[in-house]
């Protein structure tokens, strides 16, 4: 494991706890999440004790212990899409995709985030999946897009 | 005093710099606190402190503010206590609502919180955070569900044990104490020295239970249950019920237990004599071996010998290969008993009752059970050992007298020094004192420092070599002493006692909860009190531990000592 | 003339303008430099909106295609990813500019239309597409009977001082920065005034935390820079996480080297030598922007080891923040910086005298420090002409919601928010009634109709029981339910809290219940769970002046604003939820009932089929009919039937 997450470490030579957050992202970036492997390694490279490390890092949203869905909604929660009427498209979302803010499905298919704000207030509700932004979504659109991805995920098998 | 403040409009004497806390406490005006400890710096964290000070808009915490000149304080305006209450009863809404079946039932801080708020009624009704408990280590419990995060386990994991074995995980609401991705404690950083469930105020943290273990055995007739008594528990008890008549406690407690059916009451402090001469030969003949690595490091702290294992491998061969007082006794117990009474080893139960929560993880290491014989089969806690005695209807503070059994039952003034910081190694210092000056009649001065914590040295002069003695307790000063005898290359120093819990066992992890430290001081008073009263005065006085001493038994060689006796000290700091 | 020649650039803009204590005397430098700013130029200049708003908006898209016009045109043009003007309305927004004539600034420019618009500018034609404007220039010839964008009413009512670079200049250029006077101020600084006076400039100016904190920024400089320590640090707080607001980012994409050359100027003035820029790691293009730009800084020499031969020596860190909203507070942020979990500390001590590593720290905001810059250009008495009586200088808002014009707004002080939302905003969206402004997620304040008259002054918001807030403005209209938002608010602050102190740990899961209970299905046979619901709202009160009062941090101290505030602005809203059980603005799904129309139902069973809670009952071909009591309201009979005789009321 050491040897796998090397370039890493070597980014941060002077090994001081100031260190710690921005390593994990670093790594998090490549890998996608933070694995107990993970952690327990930066905790030997660091020296510090792996519950600190997973009480840090737990503290934070943007830090994941289990990997994404293959499809990442990333949905904008703000006060001005709240107003748009993102509260209803979430309640759609986690009926659909059977998960709640910040997990993923059984199958690794599907994962939700929730996210503020990220600045297109008047094209309200924004959603974002695997880079791609939606824009102006409505509860119809919102389905065909679901279905859309559901489809795609049928005929690649 | 340096001035004055008013509070609830009296004056009171304050000193300059302290906190208003201190300054309230001292004068004997009670404000209520969860996160706070003594010799802990304070952080305002659980708000229960608050008080009003005229001038400022909101409440403020009296452990964080400083006595300021002209201050006008008030600790119990309409403002405070309902501030108060509602702190208390946001905390219960959020909490088990089974006292009745709560092993802090009766002595829980929580519990005397909402007594002392007057709650009478269920103000808030909401969902409970669903947490499961988590029995893993041999010594220590947790119940999550109970736990009021009040952050004092985990300063003690962390500023004082180092390990971090537990911390602060998630955020807000959801935020539980606990060890990363909810794995047990047995496989986390975890000592085992129970310094958590000293300072927990709930049942959140708890002695994984002997009681029910000891109970069956007692009630089973083809079983010889046999109690080792440790002089340090002697001490507790004594404190904890303020006896008058402390030079019997010991055999009070003996009395007690002979009631709830022991075989054979032994003195723990014969081992601690048995260990002293053994660790004092050990420490003679590395020294008049060149090249033996100094210093020797005491070994009969489990917890401290876990840590070291976990992250000093390297220092493993300097440990003492002494077993320690507790497993000593347990082996000699099975032995002796087995023989004298023509019984199997197996049919032998044999209960030990300590201050330390490591005893409880130290009985279950697998060099301490051969072929399915466990040299101590139940480890009591103190806590514990006054819980088997009320669940028998047993009230020590009117109990008789009885002795405790031979050929275990003598114990030298040295083995109530085990019981605090310093005290073993100003024995094992006066022990080779002795073997090395060949008959001389010189006096042995061992001028310890005053203070009580921390890292301290002597030097002292024996068999015409300046040697060094050292002794810390709590695992920080372990690990800053260590890295400090290394970085300074320092090699005048011979023998270093370790004590994993802060002052020696007697602020054990199995002691009577208390998060002030201030019973530590009155339990090591009353272990120096009972050295001046113990009639033998050093170890190889006592005339039984000498003898097995002598007779070989714990000379190589011997079946017993090879596989009984001898510690085994593993590298784990790989896990 | 050309500079073609980097190195020259830089030599000429180092010594010629930034340790040129005469440089706006200087006659001879007006033209080179108006050349580097992109003022005059020899090229045609295109110029497109790539901060977050626009690139959501789709102008990469824009970007890449008007790319492939030029190469297949061979066209040889300037073209900018550039920042935001303000107006995200207009995204994707193109500039254009041929050379001799003024900047035109064109609207919705999206990939289909690049062709259209190029076209017909490159040939000094208007296109008919959406023109906001032509900013006005002294020098260049004018458009005709195209209006100025400073006249454009979403612009006339601000007062761009600290935006002024915004979607006018290349964001990471410093050499642009330069030329439009940027880092004149830092280099005066270092060359010309000590620390200590610095610090009192800015005292003098009465400019105060822009972050909702409202302090005054010179004194807290002063605090550190009198503080005795070997090591003193500069703190710039980029993680903005009001849900409500992203101006910080905007600005930051459009501009990073203000923030730069304010930590600079922040960093000299209390004596540290290291400046910490900690920017949201979500804000993935403010983070680009701002390391590109410290490249480009560095490259000229300004920032490091003995800047500019003053022998000062500052170097600035950009680190990012992993999310939590309570990085915002100083104390909390000095902890996350320090790779801890971010609890907030009491104070005091305060961190200018106690901060990072228990050294003197000075932590500002974003905003507050574009305008540091300009004070010590300008000075503190420029600084104090705008603004009202009692704060001085402008406020950057992001206004949002339901309005006509969104995007990135600065006022100066004592503007009125009637103006804001009507003026500027140009009213509600689709004509629907305006139902208030909500200020932030800290404040919880409400601008209801009464009082639209008050000014963006903190007095004033004082004295109508609220906060100025960080700078969020959402406009909210009839279709919004306010027990809604307040509940919105309240998880808000649930799910951000750190969990260290009692009243904001428990208390706000309390009052998240409270409110839940206010808008959730009401279920008949539970009348303990009725009792409870108006148990819950009763004690709301006391249990928001308890947290208020023992709260540790102003996260928890704000904690039970918004549901007050609703409870004290729209009480009508609120009771009609807890006692009719009703919610008028249609919002809270659960509180709607589901009726069949009986006229239009077909009985074709498809809800009766569907229904989880079997709730409706019904014969084939005959009208069906929802029991209440079963009815969950979960949308599924709505959903399949095709006769539209699902009515939700």
């Amino acid at each position: 494991m050491e040897e796998d997450l090397g370039h890493f470490f070597e980014q941060f030579p002077n090994k001081k706890r100031e260190d710690l957050i921005p390593l994990l992202q670093a790594i998090q970036d490549e890998e996608g999440y933070l694995s107990e492997k993970i952690i327990s390694a930066v905790g030997r490279y660091l020296d510090i004790s792996t519950n600190k490390i997973y009480g840090v890092a737990t503290f934070y949203d943007n830090f994941r212990f289990t990997p994404a869905g293959r499809y990442h909604f990333r949905v904008c929660h703000g006060s001005a899409c709240h107003v748009a009427g993102t509260g209803m498209l979430i309640r759609e979302l986690e009926k659909q995709l059977k998960v709640k803010d910040g997990e993923t499905d059984k199958e690794g298919l599907f994962s939700l985030e929730l996210v503020s704000c990220i600045g297109a207030c008047g094209l309200a509700p924004v959603i974002e999946v695997n880079d791609q932004y939606y824009t102006n979504v409505t509860l119809d659109s919102l389905k065909v897009l679901i279905e859309s991805f559901r489809e795609k995920e049928n005929s690649a098998i | 005093m340096d001035y004055q403040i008013e509070v609830n409009r009296n004056q009171i004497d304050v000193r300059e710099g302290e906190s208003l806390l201190t300054a309230l406490t001292r004068n004997g005006i009670k404000v209520p606190t969860l996160c706070h400890m003594n010799r802990f710096s304070p952080t305002g964290a659980c708000r229960l402190c608050v008080v009003e000070v005229e001038g400022r808009k909101d409440l403020v915490t009296s452990c964080s503010s400083q006595v300021e000149k002209g201050m006008k304080v008030s600790t119990n305006s309409q403002r405070v206590l309902r501030a108060r209450k509602s702190l208390v009863e946001l905390l219960l809404s959020n909490h088990p609502d089974d006292c009745l079946y709560c092993v802090r039932n009766g002595h829980c801080e929580l519990q005397s919180l909402a007594e002392e708020m007057n709650i009478k009624e269920r103000k808030y009704y909401g969902e409970k955070n669903t947490l499961y408990p988590d029995y893993s280590s041999p010594s220590v419990a947790r119940d999550p569900a109970k736990c009021v995060l009040c952050s004092r386990c985990v300063r003690m994991c962390e500023e004082v044990q180092v390990v971090t074995a537990l911390d602060f995980i998630s955020r807000g609401n959801q935020t539980t104490v606990n060890s990363a991705f909810n794995k047990g404690l047995n496989v986390s950083t975890c000592i085992h020295c129970g310094q958590c469930i000293q300072v927990c105020p709930t049942a959140a943290l708890i002695d994984i239970s002997h009681i029910e273990k000891v109970q069956t055995a007692l009630g089973n007739k083809d079983k010889m249950v046999v109690f080792h008594l440790s002089p340090s528990v002697g001490a507790s008890v004594a404190a904890e019920l303020k006896m008058k008549s402390r030079h019997l406690v010991m055999q009070r407690i003996t009395y007690a237990l002979k009631r709830c059916g022991a075989s054979r009451i032994f003195n723990l402090g014969f081992a601690s004599d048995v260990n002293i001469l053994e660790e004092a030969n050990i420490l003679k003949d590395r020294l008049e071996n060149e090249g033996s690595a100094v210093p020797l490091i005491s070994s009969c702290c489990p917890a401290w010998v876990r840590y070291a294992e976990d992250h000093h491998p390297e220092i493993l061969d300097q440990l003492s290969p002494v077993k320690s007082p507790q497993q000593i006794m347990g082996t000699m117990a099975k032995i002796f008993c087995a023989e004298k009474h023509e019984l199997d080893r197996e049919n032998i139960f044999s209960v030990s009752v300590t201050p330390c929560a490591g005893n409880k993880y130290e009985s279950s290491r697998e060099e301490n059970t051969h072929k399915g014989v466990s040299e101590i089969d139940a480890v009591l806690t103190v806590r514990e050992l006054f819980q088997l005695l009320r669940s028998f209807g047993l009230d020590l503070a009117q109990m008789n007298e009885d002795d405790l059994d031979e050929p275990y039952n003598e114990a030298s003034a040295v083995a109530w020094k085990h019981g605090y910081s310093g005290g073993k190694a100003e024995a094992v210092a006066e022990q080779l004192f002795y073997l090395m000056s060949n008959g001389k009649k010189e006096k042995f001065k061992f001028n310890p420092p005053k203070n009580m914590t921390g890292r301290r040295e002597t030097k002292l002069n024996i068999g015409g070599k300046q040697l060094g003695f050292a002794w810390v307790s709590s695992i920080s000063e372990a690990e800053h002493y260590l890295q400090h005898l290394k970085q300074e290359g320092r090699d005048d120093i011979h023998y270093l006692e370790v004590m994993a819990c802060l002052d020696g066992c007697v602020g054990g992890g199995g002691q009577p909860v208390s998060r002030g430290f201030e019973m530590s001081r009155s339990r090591k008073k009353i272990c120096l009190e009972m050295e001046k009263l113990s009639e033998t005065k050093y170890a190889r006085d006592n005339s039984g531990a000498n003898a097995l001493f002598k007779e070989g038994r714990l000379e190589p060689g011997n079946e017993l000592a090879e596989a009984w006796l001898k510690p085994v000290f593993t590298d784990r700091s790989s896990d | 003339m050309t500079w073609s020649n980097l190195n020259d650039t830089r030599d000429f803009l180092i010594s010629k303008v930034l340790l040129n204590p005469d440089r706006d005397a200087d006659t001879e430098l007006k033209k080179p430099l108006s050349y580097i700013a992109g003022e005059r130029i020899e090229k045609t200049l295109i110029y497109v909106g790539m901060a977050t708003c626009g690139r959501i908006a789709g102008a990469e898209k824009t970007y890449q295609s008007i790319r492939t016009y030029l190469a297949e045109h061979d066209i040889d043009a300037e073209l900018i990813e550039g920042g935001c003007m303000g107006l995200c309305q207009a995204e994707p927004v193109v500039d254009i500019q041929v050379p001799g004539k003024t900047r035109l600034s064109f609207a919705s420019v999206t990939e289909d239309k690049v062709q259209l618009l190029l076209d017909d500018v490159l040939n000094h034609t208007l296109p008919d597409l959406p023109l906001t404007g032509q900013y006005k220039s002294p020098i260049l010839r004018e458009w005709e009977q195209v209006p100025y964008m400073e006249e454009h009413p979403f612009f006339a009512g601000q007062q761009k001082l600290l935006t002024s670079n915004c979607g006018r200049i290349d964001p990471v250029s410093v050499s642009a920065y330069i030329a439009r006077g940027g880092y004149a101020a830092f280099a005066d600084c270092i060359s010309r005034f000590t620390p200590l006076h610095v610090c009192e400039k800015i005292e003098a100016s009465g400019l105060t935390g822009r972050g909702g904190g409202a302090f005054s920024t010179g004194r807290k400089w002063l605090a550190a820079s009198r503080a005795t320590s070997d090591q003193k640090y500069f703190v710039c707080n980029a993680v903005e996480s009001d849900p409500g607001s992203y101006m910080n980012r905007a600005i930051i994409e459009s501009n990073p080297h203000r923030l730069i050359e304010a930590a600079l100027i922040g960093a000299y003035a209390t004596g540290a030598n290291k400046a910490y820029i900690f920017v949201r790691k979500e804000s993935v293009l403010a983070g680009e922007r701002l390391e590109k730009a410290l490249e480009e800084a560095r490259s000229f020499g300004l920032t490091g080891h003995d800047i500019l031969g003053s022998g000062v020596n500052i170097d600035i860190v950009l680190k990012r923040g992993a999310r939590a909203f309570i990085c915002g507070e100083e104390t909390a942020l000095n902890k996350s910086l320090e790779g801890k979990r971010a609890i907030p500390a009491f104070k005091p001590p305060y961190p200018p005298e106690r901060g990072l590593w228990n050294k003197p720290t000075v932590v500002n905001n974003v905003e507050t420090l574009f305008n540091i810059p300009l004070i010590i250009q300008h000075g503190p008495e420029w600084f104090r002409k705008t603004g009202s009586e009692s704060s001085k200088g402008t406020k950057v808002f992001t206004l949002s919601g339901k309005i006509n014009r969104y995007g990135t707004v600065e006022v100066p002080m004592g503007t009125t928010f009637d103006d804001i939302v009507h003026k500027i905003g140009g009213g509600v969206k689709n004509e629907k009634a305006f139902k208030g402004i909500v200020l932030g997620i800290n404040s919880g304040s409400f601008i209801t109709s009464d009082n639209l008259d008050t000014r963006v002054d903190y007095e004033d918001l004082n004295r109508i029981g609220g906060v100025l807030g960080s700078g969020a403005c959402v406009v909210l209209d009839e279709t919004v339910c306010m027990v809604d938002l307040a509940k919105f608010f309240t998880a808000f602050f649930k799910k951000e809290s750190c969990g260290q102190c009692i009243p904001c740990r428990e208390g706000t899961a309390r009052m998240l219940e409270v409110m839940e209970n206010a808008t959730s299905r009401p279920s008949e046979n539970n009348s303990f769970q009725t009792l409870e619901r108006f148990k819950g709202v009763m004690q709301l009160k006391g249990l928001a002046a308890v947290i208020k009062d023992t709260s540790l941090c102003s996260l928890g101290k704000s904690s039970p604003n918004a549901v007050l505030n609703t409870l004290k602005f729209f009480r009508d809203e609120f009771e009609a939820h807890i006692f009719e059980r009703k919610c008028h603005a249609s919002v809270c799904t659960d509180l709607q009932f589901y009726y069949i129309d009986v006229d239009a139902c077909t009985g074709c069973t498809a809800c009766f089929k569907k229904c989880p809670m079997d709730a409706i009952i019904g014969s084939p071909r005959y009208p069906h009919f929802i029991v209440q009591e079963k009815c969950i309201a979960c949308g599924t009979c709505y959903d399949v039937c095709k006769f539209n005789a699902v009515v939700i009321k």
